[in-house]
């Protein structure tokens, strides 16, 4: 069992009142070990649900993971009940959001909120035990461990975060799976946090999936790469794959040709045309096709599956040469 | 220019054209069925109070005193069978029913006018203006509502029209509250900035932008006064600041039936049914139309 | 050189608060020509949406001069500043929050335009509601919409044109792409420069991210607790960044590029506090990994390194 994550033919839909949204549509992936996985794409791809399917914590009766399989350390979560779920969370797998001002208790000393963690999957340890791990963990985020008697709103954006990343952190869980942990920042606090993640990954060997709209953290980050438009990977391959190889799909060259370049001196930006299409109404074949400068007739009549050459897949018509998956 | 215009990726469907505002607000409350349900109910109260005459006779069923009939059953002579003076109760919730929807309507309306011109001032300005306003609005919300319109009807006397305005000013602070903090919230938004920006003046900002914003809380509001409001008019003619008792009127039969709770249960009954409903139905409206003025509800 | 069609002279804004003065905008000197771009960069609460809000009388300065077009708006009483608004616009950050939900796409672009009765027949408003969405790249059959029907992109583009209807000279632009994914992003910035050459619209680019401020600037201004501590044409700030807090933040944007043999960032310690009764002197001195006794105590004047760029820093040029 190398392989720390791996999931199958996921999908996951939203029932609304008037429309079904289909989230994510048929995702395979697989996460190694002390990987850090980039899950990159643009509102409404499906990362964020993705990492909630994984959480089990989408939201009741309305997102449903329809099929699929999700084995986290062999334990299929898909099948786990939801007692067994609460002890997965924060032990094996915990997750950080986005905005570190609403993911705090306001009410709570941040003290009290790590320890909280701790106290829920550590059964073993004593009351001291536990004020001395909060200590430890404070270091280790860079905290001054004093500050744990201090409220939430006592701390600025970045220390806020530190904390969130202290909570995930504190069971030493498997995978981390970090929801834009660093757009809510400033560029300046944003390397900060990031090299603090780097640095705690390699310290506790954890696994982390980063799901980022920022290729540049990508590149800085990570080294497994998955490119996620309308619900599905139409990318995905080691970080050279992606930033160093020629062949890619043309929704990721028109990714790469929306960032502004600070090396090039063109002022044009290269944008992909029109909108991400509608998840509750999704085009047939390639769900690209519609905005893809590459598109041809075959593109709307047939899905795409995803070709694969050594560790790069892409799931585009242009790359049927390679070889099939499935 | 060419390239700065996008292809429109499918998906979405071009809204439908519109009419006028009035005619898509009034199309969308439709849709509602509670909504219109609540009219429906509204309407029939009004126009069985207002058509009271062709049911019964003012003078000779609801005011005239029969004491031989007095504190009959509901039966075939008497619908709702009579009070302890023998006059019919049904005519009486049918007349009664003129004097607690009018002032309660139009009550509402004042307080509403009256609290939202105020609360709008103050949130919109703030500093002196906002401080000035809300403390004066928080003397009146520091006397309970009750002894302050009793001291109004007090002063200016007996009267519909003086216990109208004694009920306004009563409930006006309480608009000017909600109102203002909706307004704050709104306030803070971009599009007010923008509206500044182009050299909207204060007062279509306020009448404009910000007011139509700030309507939900405000209507739930005024809907849950109505039944407030009633229960007052009851309240103040039941210590003889109303309107004379011998006048019909929900709230003072029901205050008046209390003694007969235990015997003549029904005495208490269909005034507080109409009472209920009478609620009922401006609640439903109020929700309705806080539905049906906001566009993102739209289907 | 070409006469400036907005400068500012000394413009300061402070806020008061319970524990004294926020200098917001702290003693501002910048000018902008016609037909370009300034950027101000820096991170959050370093006053430079307040710089945008003070420049538009927004928010009233607390002291200083506005000069557009040589006239100090400042003196301007409120009539004449009314009259003045159609040359001065402003396009904003939060696409959702920037437009009323109630109104309709073409009330929303209707309304200025009534305000300041450019037009008054109905038929020609609705006419240049239909050329400004084209302008901006809007098909007219969401002239209808309201707000929360469109996307992010969209709704920023009837932003845009918003901003456009008054024909204005001089637009602040806060942070107009940031809420907005990347390739909607790209559109919008290309719309923007477009929209300037066929115009010769003026920018006060506002922004925390520096990619997108070289993308579309000719000159930059860094800002750093109020105060302007670097500005410079846009190439030579990215050649040659002179101020420390300049350098921490260039050497922190993520580069969507491989390096394997990366080079240390200049990794600044600490966060920005806000300058409430601030003492003279450097502010950044204090998480500067270059500081030195003499960058506190006196006030450190902008000087001229270059042909058109100052900074505000008491290390010699390295």
């Amino acid at each position: 069992m190398e392989h720390l994550l791996e999931i199958k033919n996921l999908h996951v839909i939203y029932r609304g009142d008037e429309a079904t949204v289909h989230a994510v549509n048929g995702l395979d992936f697989t996460l190694d070990r002390g990987a850090t996985l980039g899950l990159v794409g643009e509102t409404g791809a499906g990362k964020t649900t993705t990492a909630l399917s994984v959480m089990r914590l989408l939201p009741d009766r309305i997102g449903t993971i329809e099929e699929g399989q999700i084995l986290l350390d062999g334990i299929d979560i898909t099948k786990a009940s939801e007692g067994d779920m609460r002890v997965l969370r924060g032990s094996l797998v915990s997750m950080i959001f986005q905005d570190p001002m609403t993911s705090l208790n306001p009410t709570i000393r941040v003290g009290e909120q790590v320890g909280e963690v701790l106290e829920l999957h550590r059964k073993d340890l004593s009351k001291e035990e536990i004020e001395k791990k909060v200590d430890e963990i404070f270091q280790l985020v860079g905290l001054p461990a004093e500050r744990k008697m201090d409220y939430p709103h006592q701390f600025s954006g970045g220390m806020r975060q530190r904390i969130v990343i202290a909570i995930a952190l504190a069971c030493e869980p498997k995978l981390l799976l970090a929801d834009e942990p660093t757009t809510a920042l400033d560029v300046t606090i944003q390397a900060q946090v990031l090299d603090l993640m780097q640095e705690l990954k390699e310290k506790l060997n954890t696994s982390t999936i980063l799901i980022t709209h920022d290729l540049g953290i990508v590149a800085e980050t990570c080294d497994q790469v998955a490119i996620m438009y309308a619900g599905e990977i139409i990318e995905i391959g080691l970080a050279e794959d992606i930033f160093e190889a020629e062949d890619h799909h043309p929704y990721t060259v028109g990714l790469f040709g929306s960032i502004p370049d600070l090396s090039k001196k063109e002022r044009r930006l290269h944008p992909i045309d029109g909108m991400m299409p509608d998840p509750s109404d999704l085009p047939s074949g390639c769900k690209f096709h519609t905005r893809c400068p590459r598109a041809a007739e075959q593109c709307s009549l047939q899905a795409q599956p995803l070709y694969q050459r050594g560790t790069h897949g892409i799931r585009c018509r242009l790359y049927a040469d390679w070889e099939k998956q499935q | 220019m060419e390239n700065t215009k996008t292809k429109e990726a499918g998906g979405m469907p071009a809204p439908t054209k519109k009419n006028s505002q009035l005619k898509t607000i009034g199309k969308r409350y439709l849709k509602n069925r509670l909504a219109v349900f609540g009219l429906v109910l509204f309407l029939v109260l009004i126009i069985l109070s207002l058509g009271a005459g062709l049911f019964a006779d003012y003078e000779a069923d609801a005011i005239t005193h029969n004491m031989q009939a007095r504190l009959q059953p509901p039966g075939a002579d008497h619908l709702f069978g009579t009070d302890r003076y023998g006059r019919d109760v049904f005519a009486r919730v049918l007349f009664g029913g003129r004097i607690s929807l009018l002032v309660g309507t139009l009550t509402i309306l004042i307080s509403l006018a009256g609290g939202s011109l105020i609360g709008a001032a103050a949130g919109y300005y703030g500093g002196k203006v906002d401080n000035i306003l809300m403390r004066i609005m928080d003397v009146f919300l520091a006397i309970p509502s009750i002894l302050l319109a009793i001291s109004i009807v007090a002063a200016l006397g007996n009267g519909m029209m003086n216990l109208m305005i004694a009920l306004s000013v009563s409930s006006v602070p309480r608009f000017a509250r909600i109102v203002r903090s909706s307004i704050l919230t709104v306030k803070g938004q971009d599009f007010v900035e923008a509206a500044r920006a182009y050299g909207c003046r204060n007062r279509k900002i306020i009448l404009y932008h910000i007011l139509p914003n700030a309507i939900g809380p405000i209507i739930v509001q005024a809907t849950l006064s109505m039944a407030n409001t009633i229960l007052m008019i009851s309240s103040l003619s039941f210590v003889g600041l109303g309107l004379p008792s011998s006048i019909p009127e929900w709230g003072s039969m029901l205050s008046e039936a209390k003694e007969f709770m235990r015997y003549d249960p029904y005495l208490i009954a269909f005034p507080g049914i109409a009472i209920v409903l009478a609620v009922m139905a401006f609640n439903l409206i109020g929700d309705g139309l806080r539905d049906a003025l906001d566009p993102k509800l739209r289907n | 050189m070409a006469t400036p069609i907005l400068e500012t002279r000394n413009l300061t804004k402070y806020f008061k608060t319970a524990r004294g003065n926020l200098h917001a905008v702290d003693d501002i000197n910048l000018s902008i020509e016609k037909g370009k771009t300034l950027g101000v960069v820096g991170e959050s609460g370093c006053g430079k949406s307040t710089l945008g809000r003070v420049i538009l009388r927004l928010i009233e300065a607390t002291g200083g001069e506005i000069l557009f077009e040589g006239k100090d708006l400042r003196t301007l009483n409120a009539r004449q500043m009314e009259g003045m608004r159609q040359q001065l616009q402003i396009i904003f950050q939060d696409p959702f929050s920037s437009l009323n939900p109630r109104l309709s796409v073409s009330e929303i672009i209707t309304d200025p335009i009534r305000t300041n009765k450019l037009l008054t027949g109905k038929a020609e408003i609705q006419e240049r509601v239909v050329e400004l969405m084209h302008t901006v790249g809007l098909s007219d059959r969401f002239i209808n919409a309201y707000p929360h029907e469109l996307d992010g992109g969209r709704r920023q583009r009837i932003g845009v044109a918003r901003a456009l209807a008054l024909n204005p000279k001089f637009i602040v632009c806060d942070e107009p792409v940031s809420a907005l994914d990347v390739s909607i992003q790209a559109q919008i910035l290309n719309l923007m420069m477009d929209l300037q050459e066929q115009r010769e619209l003026t920018y006060l680019f506002i922004t925390h991210d520096m990619s997108v401020v070289k993308h579309i600037s000719n000159q930059i201004m860094v800002m750093y607790m109020g105060q302007c501590v670097e500005v410079s044409p846009t190439e030579e700030l990215f050649e040659q960044p002179m101020h420390p807090y300049t350098q921490a933040l260039l050497s922190a944007i993520p580069v969507p590029k491989l390096q394997r043999d990366r080079k240390r960032r200049h990794l600044v310690r600490g966060e920005v506090t806000s300058p409430v009764n601030p003492l003279p002197g450097c502010r950044f001195a204090a998480r500067c990994p270059h500081a030195r006794p003499e960058c506190t105590g006196e006030v450190i004047p902008l000087t001229e390194r270059g042909p058109g760029h100052f900074v505000s820093c008491v290390l010699p040029v390295r």
